[in-house]
């Protein structure tokens, strides 16, 4: 009896596991894949890219959408720059911040702007491989054919409050992250696509300055 | 940023000094006792999207800010950051009762919720079936004034109630809120501005239009 119940709750989780994400498989040996994916990411020096965002709001059934261009340096150095349907623009360097809103500059230091930082890291850190040792968050792993899929869960306080997990899906072409899904506690997300990417072009500095 | 305005949404609410006298007595009584010209101005959501800037103090933020009413005839105020998570999601039943469905943990604060509260529903309109009102006048307006439990809501139009020219929140003495509205055809206006009077903080709305962003 107690065989059956102990092999029914496993059938039945490993079922719920799978049926998550579906089409993807768990990795076999995550730390090796981590390893692979860390050391393969290095060799990305640079990603010019356009995105997409889609944001689904729980209480509504319109979503909203908006478009832009991406920039990632290494180390460190994000630019996304929302073109439509509004201007907005996020630069990240070195840990600084600047977020330009129509006319308005903001500058966000590194001790004002913790959240702010912590969001965004998840973004550079995909880029740029570093993914699997950000502390706020322990990682899952699966793959199709494809691509993998790291499942972020929060563990941090703050960003327990904020988010259920993040998805980030990975391209095994070229190592490169497709997309970030932030699926926050309440159901609301934010889903970034980046398209037309260009490994390693020649990007200048002046698009980071955050001065 | 979110310690900012918190600090200085409490100090806003030192200003709201109960007092004897009402700050109405330079204006004329009417014998009009129906707002209903005034309810004509009430925004008829539908959704709206907004753009969305905060000033305070020198500090900015910014968003989008969806308004819905939705099925059940509640009303959903809903912050969110353009390129992450909801700042907060509060919504109004049919019957005007207030609900905090979410608030990021920086701005759970009772004076901060508080403050939001009050500056949506002066521009949502949607209190204006509680507490007494009377009606008032000057020489250019009309202004239909709502007792509120420390102080007034008060919506000043021209003469005839043709156009509502601006909203303030009072306290028992001196405005605390100015507000005002720039209607649209659809009857969803086009932008808003909530400007406290005792402390820099601003909001402005703007609305995008609904085809670039579904």
């Amino acid at each position: 009896m107690r065989n059956i119940i102990v092999t029914t709750t496993f059938c039945f989780f490993s079922t719920v596991l799978y049926a998550q994400y579906s089409g993807y498989t768990a990795v076999p040996d995550p730390a090796a894949f981590k390893e692979q994916f860390s050391s393969n990411s290095k060799k990305t020096e640079s990603i010019q890219s356009d995105f997409t965002q889609e944001k689904t709001l729980s209480l509504l059934s319109e979503k909203i959408n908006s478009k832009g261009k991406f920039w990632f340096k290494r180390e460190n150095k994000v630019r996304m720059e929302y073109q439509q349907p509004f201007q907005y623009l996020l630069v990240m360097n070195q840990g600084e911040i600047l977020i330009k809103d129509g006319v308005k500059e903001t500058k966000v230091s590194s001790s004002s702007g913790k959240l702010i930082q912590q969001v965004n890291r998840i973004t550079v850190d995909c880029v740029q491989g570093t993914v699997f040792s950000n502390p706020d968050f322990i990682t899952k792993v699966f793959e199709n054919k494809s691509g993998w899929l790291v499942e972020m869960t929060p563990v941090a306080k703050n960003m327990k409050e904020l988010f259920k997990n993040i998805v980030v899906i990975i391209d095994k072409s070229d190592y490169a992250v497709q997309t970030v899904e932030m699926n926050e506690l309440r159901g609301d997300q934010t889903k970034i696509r980046f398209l037309n990417k260009q490994l390693n072009a020649k990007i200048p500095d002046h698009l980071f300055a955050v001065r | 940023m979110q310690k900012f305005l918190i600090i200085f949404l409490l100090s806003g609410s030192i200003f709201a000094f109960p007092s004897c006298r009402t700050p109405f007595q330079h204006l004329s009584a009417t014998a009009d006792s129906s707002f209903t010209a005034l309810e004509e101005f009430r925004p008829a959501f539908g959704v709206g999207f907004y753009k969305t800037e905060v000033d305070v103090t020198g500090r900015h933020l910014s968003g989008i800010l969806v308004i819905k009413k939705m099925p059940d005839s509640s009303m959903r105020v809903v912050f969110t950051n353009e390129a992450g998570p909801v700042y907060f999601d509060f919504s109004w039943t049919a019957v005007g009762e207030f609900i905090v469905e979410s608030i990021m943990a920086q701005l759970n604060k009772k004076s901060v919720i508080k403050t939001l509260k009050k500056d949506f529903e002066l521009i949502l309109m949607n209190r204006l079936v509680q507490g007494k009102y009377e009606i008032r006048e000057s020489e250019t307006q009309r202004w239909f004034i709502f007792s509120r439990p420390k102080g007034y809501d008060v919506y000043l139009t021209n003469k005839s109630s043709t156009t509502l020219e601006l909203m303030k929140r009072m306290g028992k003495r001196k405005p605390v809120v100015k507000a005002t509205m720039v209607p649209d055809v659809d009857g969803i206006p086009s932008s808003f501005t909530i400007e406290h009077q005792q402390f820099q903080f601003k909001i402005q709305l703007n609305k995008m239009k609904r085809d670039v962003i579904e």
